[in-house]
């Protein structure tokens, strides 16, 4: 059942969303935060064109929270490119990036910025879908998604492509039909 | 639809952000001390205490404790091993709590420390049984070793070892045994008519305290009191009463999964004077490197020993080579019955998944009299590194004819 539980907004050709109710700074995650240990979290935006199961491009990252004991504050870096399976990728989202003394809730928020799908070639006309999955990645899991030169996207990809596996935490929002003629521009948000 | 392809290929390889940098963001922070719950820590290895103090001083590494957790576990044969870091009593410092999870390890435990068959000269096993108290454990074992000097000696030991955590941490012991002698044949003829006093039993107390001075090394300093019941009741009872000194540097540098290298040096400098009671009085030199280096199913051992020592020094102290780990192939009463003054020893093991083939060479000399450089060869299965088992055939190397040995057994 689709749910508008996305908010949808384009910005530099590309698609990005907001999820105010979406809180994955819970749970076992938080405990292992609150301990000290940085805990990788994926993500995947999924975009389907005329059906909700036309898959169109799907853009896959990976983030790495920690908790500053001493600050009490959240670090966030984004350990992939950010690409598209089409092959889309935003200027602004080449680089590496991190923030630092982040609230829980702007450390979720920083991490859904950095997600984006480009929106070049699609007709504004077209009806859209868009799915996010996120997921804790098992952190004795989480290393072998590196190689000798950093994040494997393909391995990303192809982790989305497994069912979630007993006892991690993960989380689907969706929204649609939606058209790109339609989305206006939101108001700029800050952290 | 090839471009998509592609495209995701390209951006499977264009990949960015190095793995072994930290994205911790307690990394900047420094570790001010470990602790392992349960008053554990007394039961892992040397070079795994060594690491864990190398950490104190350290900025938080969370993908070596990781490694860290692993090697505890394996050391304590508990299901999982869990860290958790904690805000430290100074300033931008943390300290790391190492847990047992899924099981605690049992309040009293049976080891075995080591086990083996050499064929020449039969089986060696030590049995220890520790409980732990806090930070000290105490043990209680039983010994028959036939392979590490010329006797066998078999007996009771027992040991109190108390740990002291802090930014510099100090382990005191307490040792000490009580052992009945076996001389072979070959040593009895050996020693027959020379100084050598052979003894029929051995009482031993060693307290020692261990400091760590960098995070690499550490400096233990021993008195070793050895009461011997000499065989011919006209000698009555000896001492040989020394202090020891020991330097120990161990460096281990991790790749990623099994990929590693790790290099242990330790040189002991152990003197008996008459100062300290000692009717024996000698000057030991002893130093020890090992190198091994692990890529993925590939492994390589080297392996170099020298020791040296002056003055009249009781059998216990004497070089051998020609057991389960030196010379493998060769009996050490062919090579000298009745042990060495010198010795310089070789080797290198190498292994693939559980095969192992290995080359040992080695020479012992007494005054100038030498045994001439011996080589022996030998192959066979391994499993789980030196702490693991061993399966093996070897051979010395020598002219004439060949004359196989079997190995067995774990932990040497």
């Amino acid at each position: 059942m689709w749910a508008d539980e996305l908010a949808v907004h384009p910005e530099d050709d590309e698609l990005h969303i907001e999820a105010p109710q979406l809180h994955f700074i819970t749970g076992p995650s938080l405990e292992r935060l609150k301990n000290g240990v940085s805990v990788p979290y994926d993500f995947q935006l999924s975009l389907s064109l005329d059906s909700p199961t036309n898959l169109y491009d799907r853009a896959v990252e990976r983030f790495a929270i920690s908790y500053d004991l001493w600050e009490e504050k959240y670090s966030v870096t984004r350990l992939s490119t950010s690409t598209s399976l089409r092959g889309g990728m935003s200027r602004h989202l080449r680089e590496r990036r991190t923030a630092s003394h982040l609230s829980a809730g702007a450390a979720e928020t920083w991490c859904l910025d950095n997600v984006g799908l480009p929106i070049s070639g699609i007709d504004p006309k077209r009806m859209f879908w868009l799915r996010l999955e996120v997921r804790s990645a098992d952190p004795k899991t989480a290393l072998p998604l590196f190689d000798d030169s950093g994040i494997s996207l393909t391995r990303l990809i192809d982790l989305f492509s497994h069912a979630p596996h007993a006892g991690q935490q993960h989380w689907t929002l969706e929204t649609g039909p939606l058209r790109l003629s339609a989305i206006r521009r939101p108001v700029t948000r800050g952290l | 639809m090839y471009r998509a392809v592609a495209a995701l290929l390209l951006s499977g390889l264009c990949l960015f952000g190095n793995p072994q940098e930290d994205v911790n963001v307690n990394s900047r922070y420094t570790v001010e001390s470990v602790y392992l719950a349960d008053g554990d820590y007394t039961h892992l290895s040397a070079s795994l205490r060594q690491d864990l103090d190398a950490v104190v001083g350290q900025k938080l590494d969370e993908s070596h404790l990781e490694h860290l957790a692993t090697r505890i576990r394996r050391d304590l044969r508990v299901q999982n091993v869990a860290f958790h870091v904690r805000r430290g009593e100074a300033p931008d410092h943390v300290r790391v709590e190492f847990e047992i999870q899924g099981g605690r390890r049992k309040a009293f435990d049976v080891d075995i420390p080591k086990a083996a068959y050499y064929s020449p000269q039969g089986f060696t096993g030590i049995v220890d049984a520790t409980t732990n108290i806090r930070d000290t454990a105490l043990s209680l074992g039983l010994v028959s070793d036939g392979d590490e000097l010329v006797e066998r000696f078999s007996g009771i030991r027992a040991r109190v070892e108390q740990h002291f955590a802090g930014a510099r941490r100090v382990r005191v012991a307490f040792d000490v045994g009580s052992y009945h002698q076996q001389w072979n044949g070959s040593t009895l003829r050996a020693v027959d008519g020379s100084s050598l006093g052979l003894y029929r039993s051995r009482q031993s107390f060693r307290p020692s305290a261990t400091l760590t001075l960098t995070p690499q090394l550490t400096w233990t300093v021993a008195v070793a009191v050895e009461q011997l019941e000499m065989q011919l009741p006209a000698a009555g009872t000896q001492s040989a009463n020394s202090v020891e000194n020991t330097l120990r540097f161990h460096q281990g540098w991790e790749d990623t999964g099994s990929d590693g290298q790790d290099l242990d040096a330790a040189y002991t400098l152990r003197a008996a004077t008459g100062a300290l009671g000692s009717d024996f009085t000698y000057v030991r030199h002893a130093a020890h490197v090992r190198y091994e280096l692990a890529r993925g199913n590939s492994g390589v051992t080297v392996e170099f020993i020298a020791g040296g020592l002056t003055g009249r020094a009781p059998m216990f102290e004497r070089f051998v080579l020609g057991n389960a780990s030196t010379l493998r192939g060769w009996n050490k009463f062919d090579l000298d019955p009745a042990g060495a003054d010198r010795v310089v020893h070789g080797s290198v093991d190498y292994r693939y998944r559980y095969f192992t083939v290995f080359y040992d060479t080695g020479v012992l000399w007494t005054n100038n009299e030498s045994t001439g450089p011996k080589q022996a060869a030998g192959c066979g299965f391994r499993r789980g590194g030196k702490d693991g088992m061993l399966l093996a055939i070897a051979f010395p190397l020598r002219m004439g004819r060949v004359d196989p040995v079997l190995i067995a057994g774990f932990n040497f």
